[in-house]
């Protein structure tokens, strides 16, 4: 290598450098994925901006508007502008969380939870107002279709103490074999032991309209993930908490505690099923399905009215923490995942596409009894934004935007968390 | 030098386009495969039929002309046994005989002349080591039978009826019984047709075409008949009834009371796999379908009787298992292989420890890239976590993987003939037939690495 090399590369590797410190300064508002030919934009401009979590709804029925969390507070982004604004200064989002404020599906208004209380704001007028008290030690989850109950979760008792799920500080678990287990497992154990404390536990609607508690579906069971139909305003979907392959997770029930339906049954050990969501006609609900766990991997469906069921197989990269439909239920996204997560996917960091494709009959022939059996389908996967420089453990959490020209999503791969939407389109 | 070492090397080869090797390592798998046969055209059995003598020493195989050999698996001898043509049936659990019908003479050519034992047949048994040979029973005009028990006591078969308006179905089982209109390299009809849009189909979308065909013929016409035939009175019974398509019949080989046969047709399209007991009780079947498009087929024992195994795709040609239900508790588990190692037959090994499988080309169900091997499978299991489990846990399907290691380089073999895999008794070696080389001959791949 000559002096003049020597220095050309020490060059570059300063230009380098430079590059990487301007971005983790700002990172690009714009550019095309190099990997995949798709238009990526910043949608946040401050650092720490969080987009909500993949079933909460955060855009209005019109969809001109989206709301995230900036570091000031609750926030509406233009989508046609890019301008952002601050509504609700001092409200505080936890990017592990999935509830505690949604927008309406019918009204232009956010409903969110603040100092015990369920508020509302208007997007356009910002108009405020305070609807109702939540009971003490709750939160609220979701807003129903027609923007007159929120749903929530409560301990009928004492309220487990600590960060349940996650090791308190300095603390290790042990195996039966007393080795120290990988920090995954250690977490396994930890919901396990929630599971088994057999905490009374309940759901509850306020009525927005009064302030009516409506307690419903009191059970011991771990309850989380509690979501509204986007337009039945009666149905709710919650879930049994804890290690996957060992509850039965997916159940809906009615706001009158009638009609509690297990949606999903196992058929084989170590099969797990989780991280649900209703189609946009609230007629589905899709999830996460392995058989088993880190082996096959489906997104399924349920088809509430009718119990036919849809399973689209995916290959092992194509698995996402979190998957998504678009409005018109053609599309499906996902957020992909690293090697450490559940699918130990080789080559998973990616923002996906899929295009579902039923599997086709042979030669015409078909089973007769076709009508009664579970739909069977591939995804066609492509990929959207490459997520390499992303740490999965912020989960990005795609969202179909309304207009389902894009699909939003919140990263690291700069640094601190913004918000991103990449263009479904090929940049041309 | 290197000219001539290389001319050499060339005219190695073309000998060897002539003759196959009769030994070699393959170098893709480091394994050891052995030429068994010498005789072009020697296949050895279908994946399920037993063809290995009672004392495990001796592998029974087809000759050019219909008849039977018995190889010496120590020696590699090659003994001729029975004159063809016969239908070779299954070589005996307990007196290690090989079972084989014998038409009657024939009178006359013609299709109908050939259609299977219209004229009655005589079961022979023949002894590998004394080449001596019994007759067992004489078989009615229009019987034919196609597996023994494990104690050698009964014959089964598939019984048409009299007024058999499924001509098709018959045409189909001389095609298969007699190389027929096939082509004698591959032992099954050459499928072509089109598609409802006119479009030319693949070979295995003919065979599928024409397999629903005739299933449409049979489900239209009378009832078939499964019988027993005791050996010992030449009683025959009818011990089912039904007008699917009933084939693939098989005995336990411990169970002298249990049998397990098929519907045939398009497997997506048919609940294919059933057991009965031989005295006509306790019909079960062994698969239920839960998604459209899901198929279950090329079922076989386990060598200890207790359990059966089959392909399972669910959907077809997406995602590939080898399932197993364990007949007397009915538990099930199931082994998840990669599109490239589904094979066309699979096997267990006599310890039921390990599987084996024969591939498949790209055309077939998997359309597998690079599918074209003889493949060894350790079972896995999906490991449980630290204790904790489902409730329900022990009625669930137990789920595991099979971890695949290649033995024989296949991308020179025509998989319109199914190579068929079978382990033999000592468990060192895996049996299959192949037209790598051009001709049939009957091969065997040592499961341990050459060193």
């Amino acid at each position: 290598m000559s002096a003049r090399d020597i220095v050309l590369r020490f060059l570059a590797l300063l230009a380098l450098a430079a590059g990487f410190v301007r971005a983790a300064d700002e990172p690009p508002t714009e550019w095309i994925d190099a990997a995949t030919g798709h238009r990526v934009v910043r949608l946040s401009r401050e650092p720490e901006t969080a987009s909500l979590y993949f079933h909460q709804n955060p855009f209005t029925a019109e969809g001109d508007k989206m709301i995230l969390v900036t570091p000031g507070g609750l926030s509406v982004l233009d989508l046609k502008t890019r301008e952002i604004k601050l509504i609700v200064p001092g409200f505080t989002y936890s990017v592990r969380g999935s509830g505690g404020l949604e927008v309406g599906h019918k009204t232009r208004t956010v409903y969110y939870e603040k100092d015990g209380a369920i508020w509302a704001t208007q997007l356009d007028t910002l108009a405020t107002r305070q609807l109702a008290k939540l009971p003490p030690d709750t939160s609220m989850s979701a807003i129903n279709a027609d923007e007159t109950l929120a749903v929530g979760i409560l301990y009928e008792g004492p309220k487990p103490a600590g960060n349940v799920g996650w090791p308190a500080p300095g603390q290790i678990i042990r195996g039966p074999q007393g080795q120290e287990l990988p920090f995954a497992e250690q977490r396994e154990v930890l919901l396990y032991e929630r599971v088994q404390q057999k905490i009374p536990m309940a759901l509850f609607t306020v009525d927005l309209r009064d302030g009516k508690i409506n307690r419903f579906h009191h059970s011991s069971e771990w309850l989380g993930h509690v979501q509204f139909s986007p337009t039945d305003p009666q149905l709710v979907m919650f879930c049994h908490e804890g290690p996957w392959h060992m509850v039965d997770r997916l159940w809906s029930v009615r706001t009158d505690g009638t009609g509690l339906t297990k949606l999903h049954t196992r058929a084989m050990n170590m099969e797990i099923a989780g991280h649900e969501w209703f189609a946009a006609d609230g007629r589905t609900v899709w999830f996460d399905l392995q058989t088993p766990r880190g082996e096959d991997f489906w997104v399924a469906g349920l088809e509430l009215a009718t119990g036919k069921r849809t399973q689209y197989h995916l290959e092992r990269n194509f698995w996402s923490v979190h998957f998504n439909a678009s409005p018109d239920g053609r599309l499906f996204a996902g957020d992909g995942g690293d090697s450490e997560m559940v699918a130990h996917a080789p080559d998973g960091k990616w923002i996906w596409l899929f295009r579902p494709e039923r599997v086709p009959d042979v030669a015409g022939i078909r089973n007769p009894a076709a009508g009664n059996l579970a739909d069977a389908g591939v995804f066609k996967a492509e990929r959207l934004v490459n997520m390499a420089a992303h740490n999965y453990q912020l989960e990005p959490n795609v969202h179909f935007t309304p207009d389902m020209k894009w699909i939003v999503f919140r990263s690291n791969m700069h640094g601190p968390m913004h918000v991103y939407a990449v263009e479904i389109a090929k940049a041309k | 030098m290197l000219r001539s070492l290389l001319t050499t090397l060339a005219i190695v080869s073309v000998l060897r386009a002539a003759e196959p090797p009769t030994e070699w390592i393959d170098p893709d798998t480091g394994h050891r495969v052995v030429r068994l046969s010498r005789e072009p055209g020697t296949a050895s059995l279908y994946f399920h039929q037993n063809a290995y003598s009672a004392d495990g020493k001796k592998l029974f195989v087809t000759t050019p002309g219909g008849g039977i050999a018995a190889i010496d698996l120590a020696t590699r001898e090659i003994k001729p046994l029975v004159p063809g043509p016969v239908s070779v049936l299954v070589a005996g659990r307990k007196t290690g005989d090989i079972y084989y019908t014998k038409r009657a003479a024939r009178s006359g050519g013609g299709a109908e002349a050939a259609a299977p034992d219209a004229m009655g047949g005589i079961v022979f048994a023949t002894n590998p080591t004394t080449g001596a040979t019994r007759e067992v029973v004489k078989l009615p005009p229009g019987v034919s039978v196609s597996s023994l028990n494990a104690d050698e006591t009964l014959l089964i078969g598939v019984m048409l009826p009299e007024s058999s308006g499924d001509r098709g179905a018959r045409n189909a089982v001389v095609a298969r019984g007699a190389g027929g209109s096939g082509d004698a390299r591959f032992l099954q009809a050459n499928y072509e047709g089109a598609g409802p849009n006119g479009e030319k189909l693949t070979f295995a979308q003919a065979k599928d075409l024409q397999l629903h065909r005739t299933l449409m013929n049979v489900r239209a016409s009378p009832p078939r008949s499964l019988f027993t035939l005791n050996i010992a009175t030449g009683a025959i019974t009818v011990i089912h009834r039904e007008s699917e398509w009933l084939n693939h019949l098989q005995f336990s080989p411990t169970d002298p009371n249990r049998l397990m046969f098929c519907h045939e047709g398009p497997w997506i399209e048919v609940d294919r796999v059933w057991t009965i007991l031989a005295d006509g009780t306790g019909l079960t079947k062994v698969h239920t379908r839960t998604m459209n498009m899901e198929k279950a087929g090329h079922e076989f024992f386990s060598a200890d009787g207790g359990t059966i195994w089959y392909d399972l795709q669910m959907p077809r040609s997406e995602v590939f298992w080898l399932a197993g239900w364990e007949i007397a508790t009915g538990h099930r588990t199931w082994y998840q292989l990669q599109r490239d190692e589904w094979s066309v037959h699979f096997n267990v090994s006599p310890d039921g420890k390990l599987f084996a499988g024969d591939g498949g080309d790209e055309e077939m169900v998997a359309h597998a890239k690079n599918g074209k091997w003889i493949y060894l499978f350790r079972p896995t299991e999906v490991p449980e976590m630290i204790g904790i489990k489902s409730p329900d846990a022990a009625n669930l399907i137990h789920p595991g993987i099979f971890q695949a290691e290649r033995l024989v380089n296949l991308s020179q073999h025509d998989y319109r003939l199914e190579p068929n895999v079978s382990f033999t008794p000592d468990m060192k070696w895996i049996v299959f037939r192949s037209n790598l080389s051009g001709a049939v001959h009957t091969y065997a791949v040592e499961i341990a690495k050459a060193k």
